[in-house]
C-alpha cells in the first residue's frame, strides 16, 4: 500500500499544527461557531445528537495492522472503545471530546493517517473495490490512480468551498461493480478500449433527497488525462452549481437542470485549455505510485489444497461460510476474507478496540498485514492462503465475526440513524436487527440468494437506502417514527433507484412487511433468479398487493 | 477603510471600493464593479488606459466578463459574498492562468484570516480583512504548509514534476 515520504508527512503533520492553533482560537472565542464550522468539517469534525462525531480517512478502504491497533488505543483512550466502519471505507469515532481532537489527529498523523477533507463542501476520500488488486476481475489494480486523484484533490486550494460536498469513486472491475461508481458525484471506471486502457467517466450521481444515477459524460480518457478531466469538471461545477439553496447544491443538479450535453460542452472547453498543461500524469509518477502497490510476496500455490477441501467436506458450518464469506483471488491458492461486521445484535459496521486488535493480529498472521474496509460496512483479509482457511475461520467464530451472511438480506448496510445523529428522523439500528432477528436462519438466507437490504434514517440517505434491492427510510411523521420501504434499487453497473411501494409503516411491522415481500419474491422467482431480478421482470404491483392486503 | 494585508504585509489601503455608481467620485482611486464600469465607460475608460481605476468582479462573475483593456488595471478586486462562497478562487486561478494580467489581485468581501493561504495559493496578493482585530496576525497565516501536491500563483510545479 502507499507509505508516505518525508513530504506527505510533512504536510499531515503541519495540517494537525494548523488544527490545534485553530481549535486554541474557537476555544479562545476568537473564531466564531460559523467559521469554525467548515474548519472542523473538513478536519472530520461534526457536532452529532450526543457529542462530536470524528470521521477518519481510510483512503480507498485499504490500511495497514499499525494503523488498526494506532485506531483501537484511539478509540480505548478518546472514546469509548469503539469505532464504526462508514458506507464510504472510512472510520468514524462518535463520542470524542472537541478540545481532543487536534491530539487524535497527532495520533494518526504518527502512522500516516488524518481525517483531512472527510466531510465539508470539498472533495472526500476516494473510495474504491475493496477487492482492489486482488480481484481476478478487474483490469488491473485501481489503487494507484485512487492514489493520484488523493494528492491532488488534497489541499487543492480552489476548491475548499465547492456548493456542496463532492465524493469520487473508482472500479477497475466494470463488469462487477463493487464500489458504487454510478451514484458518485464522479464515478470512473477503467476501461480497455482499442486495446488501450484510460478511463470511462460519469458525472452528477448521487443519493441524498434527490438520488440520479449518473450519466456517461466521457467514454474514454486516456490515463495521462485523468487529472485534468476531473479538474475541469469541478471547476465547472464550483463555478456554476447552485449556492442559494443546499438541498439543490449537488453537482446532480447542476448536470441535470443544463442537460448532460451542455454540461460536457463546458467540461470539454476547459479542459481543451488544460489537457497539454502541468495536470498531464507523466509516466514515471504512474510508476512511482504504482511501485507501492505491488503484489505481496505470494507463495507459488495451487488452488484447493486438501486440508480446505477435507473441511469443506466434513464442516458443514465451515463450508456455509467459505461459500459465502471467502471470494477468489487472482493468486492460486489464495482466497479474500470478508469479516462480517453484521453479527444480530450489533449495529452493523460497529467493532470494539479490543476485536480491531484481533483483526490486526490475524491480517499479520495471515494477510500480509493488510486490512481493506468495504463500503457495505465489513472488512477484508485480502490475502488468505486457502490452506489457512479453516484456522482463519476458528479464530472468526470465536470473536463474531464469522456470520456467513455476506451478500445476503441480514448485511445490511444502515446508518447510525437517530441512535446518534442529529439529522436522523427515526433509529435504523434497531430496524436492522429486528429485521436480523427475524431472518436468521441462514441456509434459509442462502436459498433467497444475493440480496442487499439497506437502511437510511433520513432522507440524506447514508445507508444508501435508494440502491438496496430492499431500501428501507426513516421518516417523521408527526413526531413518530416511521419507515418507508422501496425495491429494486442496486449500486452495481446496471444501478438503479428503488420504487417506493406505498404509505409507510409503523417500526414494529417492518419485518413483517419484509417478510410478505420475500414470500411474493418466493411465489414468483424461477429457480436461482436473484431477487432484483424477478422485481424487475414482475414489477410493483404484485408486491404492493400483498403488503398492503389487509387494509382491503 | 478595511485593513489591507498586501505582499504579507499591512499596508496602507489606498483604493476605495465602488459596488454603486452613486458612490462613484470624480478622482481618486477606485475600484468599480464591471456595473458602475459600463455604465460610465466614457469617462472610466481613459482612467483604466491610465491605470488609475481597478475593476471588481462578483462572485457570479468570470474573466470574460471584463471589459476591454482590463490588463491595465493596477488592481483586479474578487468579491466575496461569504467566505463559505468558493467561486472567486476558480476566478482568481482563471485570471492568473487564462490573462495576461499581472497587476494586484485583491480579496475583498467575506475574507476571514484562515482563508488567506488558500487564496494566495489561487494567485490573490492583497486582502482586504473583514475583521480589523485580525491584521495583526494575517502575516503567520501564509506559511501554513512548506508542501503542496499542486502547481499553484507560488510554485509552478505539481508534486510529480519536482
Amino acid at each position: 500500500m502507499y507509505q508516505y515520504n518525508e513530504f506527505d508527512q510533512r504536510i499531515i503533520n503541519e495540517r494537525v499544527a494548523q488544527y490545534r492553533e485553530q481549535t486554541e482560537r474557537f476555544l479562545a472565542g476568537e473564531i466564531s461557531p460559523d467559521q469554525f464550522l467548515p474548519i472542523r468539517l473538513q478536519n472530520g469534525l461534526y457536532i452529532q445528537r450526543h457529542a462530536p462525531m470524528f470521521r477518519i480517512a481510510v483512503p480507498y478502504g485499504t490500511l495497514n495492522t499499525k494503523q488498526l491497533r494506532k485506531l483501537a488505543s484511539i478509540s480505548r483512550n478518546y472514546d469509548k472503545g469503539y469505532i464504526h466502519v462508514t458506507t464510504r471505507q472510512n472510520f468514524q469515532l462518535n463520542w470524542p471530546a472537541l478540545e481532543h481532537v487536534p491530539d487524535i489527529l497527532e495520533e494518526l498523523a504518527s502512522v500516516q493517517m488524518h481525517a483531512v477533507q472527510t466531510s465539508g463542501n470539498c472533495i472526500r476520500n476516494t473510495t474504491s473495490d475493496q477487492f482492489a488488486g486482488v480481484s481476478s476481475e478487474e483490469l488491473e489494480d485501481p489503487r494507484p490512480y485512487c492514489e493520484i486523484i488523493r494528492q491532488w484533490s488534497t489541499f487543492h486550494s480552489e476548491f475548499h468551498f465547492l456548493p456542496r460536498k463532492f465524493k469520487i469513486a473508482v472500479s477497475a472491475a466494470k463488469n462487477n461493480d463493487r464500489a458504487a461508481v454510478r451514484v458518485h458525484d464522479i464515478g470512473v471506471y477503467l476501461v480497455e478500449k482499442n486495446g488501450k486502457r484510460g478511463f470511462e467517466i460519469y458525472a452528477g450521481g448521487g443519493l441524498g433527497r434527490t438520488p440520479v444515477v449518473s450519466p456517461l459524460i466521457h467514454d474514454f480518457i486516456e490515463k495521462e488525462d485523468l487529472i485534468s478531466y476531473l479538474e475541469a469538471i469541478v471547476r465547472i461545477y464550483n463555478k456554476l452549481g447552485r449556492r442559494d439553496n443546499k438541498f439543490k447544491a449537488r453537482i446532480k443538479i447542476l448536470v441535470r437542470s443544463m442537460g448532460v450535453e451542455k454540461f460536457k460542452a463546458l467540461v470539454d472547453e476547459e479542459w481543451e485549455r488544460t489537457k497539454d498543461s502541468e495536470l498531464k500524469i507523466p509516466q514515471a509518477e504512474f510508476d512511482r505510485i504504482s511501485a507501492f502497490f505491488k503484489d505481496p510476496e505470494y507463495k507459488v500455490l495451487s488452488d484447493d489444497p486438501s486440508i480446505l477441501t477435507d473441511t469443506l467436506a466434513s464442516n458443514p458450518d465451515f463450508k456455509r461460510w467459505h461459500r459465502q464469506n471467502v471470494f477468489p483471488h487472482k493468486k492460486p491458492g489464495y482466497a479474500a476474507v470478508v469479516i462480517s461486521l453484521k453479527k444480530t445484535g450489533v449495529a452493523p459496521g460497529d467493532l470494539s478496540d479490543f476485536e480491531l486488535e484481533s483483526i490486526a493480529d490475524l491480517a499479520d498472521e495471515f494477510s500480509f498485514g493488510e486490512i481493506r474496509n468495504t463500503h457495505d460496512q465489513n472488512m477484508v483479509l485480502p490475502y488468505v492462503e486457502q490452506s489457512a482457511l479453516p484456522k482463519v475461520w476458528e479464530k472468526l467464530v470465536l470473536l463474531g465475526f464469522a456470520t456467513a451472511n455476506i451478500g445476503l438480506m441480514s448485511d445490511i448496510i444502515c446508518c447510525p440513524g437517530g441512535d446518534y445523529c442529529s439529522l436522523a428522523n427515526a433509529k435504523s439500528i434497531p430496524i436492522a436487527e429486528q429485521i436480523q432477528r427475524r431472518f436468521d436462519d441462514l441456509d434459509y438466507l442462502y436459498d433467497l440468494g444475493p440480496l442487499n437490504l439497506n437502511i437510511s434514517g433520513c432522507m440524506n440517505a447514508c445507508g444508501h437506502h435508494h440502491v438496496g434491492h430492499i431500501g428501507i427510510l426513516g421518516v417523521d411523521k408527526k413526531g413518530s417514527e416511521f419507515y418507508q420501504v422501496s425495491l429494486g434499487g442496486s449500486s452495481k453497473e446496471d444501478a438503479s433507484l428503488g420504487d417506493i411501494i406505498g404509505p409507510s409503516f409503523n417500526a414494529d411491522e417492518v419485518s413483517d412487511v419484509i417478510e410478505k415481500i420475500i414470500d411474493v419474491f418466493l411465489e414468483n422467482r424461477t429457480e436461482g433468479e436473484p431477487f432484483l431480478y424477478t422485481y424487475r421482470r414482475i414489477g410493483m404491483d404484485p408486491f404492493k398487493e400483498a403488503v398492503y392486503a389487509k387494509a382491503h | 477603510m478595511p485593513k489591507l494585508i498586501k505582499n504579507r504585509k499591512l499596508q496602507d489601503n489606498e483604493w476605495k471600493l465602488v459596488r454603486d455608481e452613486s458612490e462613484l467620485e470624480q478622482s481618486g482611486k477606485q475600484i468599480v464593479t464591471i456595473d458602475v464600469y459600463q455604465a460610465h465607460e466614457a469617462e472610466l475608460k481613459d482612467k483604466l488606459a491610465r491605470a488609475e481605476l481597478g475593476l471588481l468582479l462578483k462572485s457570479d462573475q468570470g474573466i470574460d466578463d471584463l471589459p476591454q483593456g482590463f490588463e491595465s488595471a493596477p488592481v483586479i478586486a474578487i468579491d466575496f459574498p461569504a467566505f463559505t462562497d468558493g467561486r472567486g478562487y476558480s476566478i482568481a486561478r482563471d485570471l492568473l492562468r487564462y490573462t495576461s494580467f499581472k497587476g494586484e489581485l485583491r480579496a475583498v468581501g467575506d475574507v476571514l484570516l484562515d482563508q488567506l493561504h488558500s487564496m494566495e495559493r489561487c494567485g490573490f496578493s492583497a486582502f482586504e480583512l473583514v475583521d480589523a482585530a485580525d491584521a495583526s496576525k494575517a502575516e503567520k497565516c501564509f506559511d501554513v504548509f512548506s508542501e503542496k501536491y499542486q502547481r499553484d500563483a507560488l510554485q509552478e510545479k505539481p508534486v510529480y514534476q519536482r
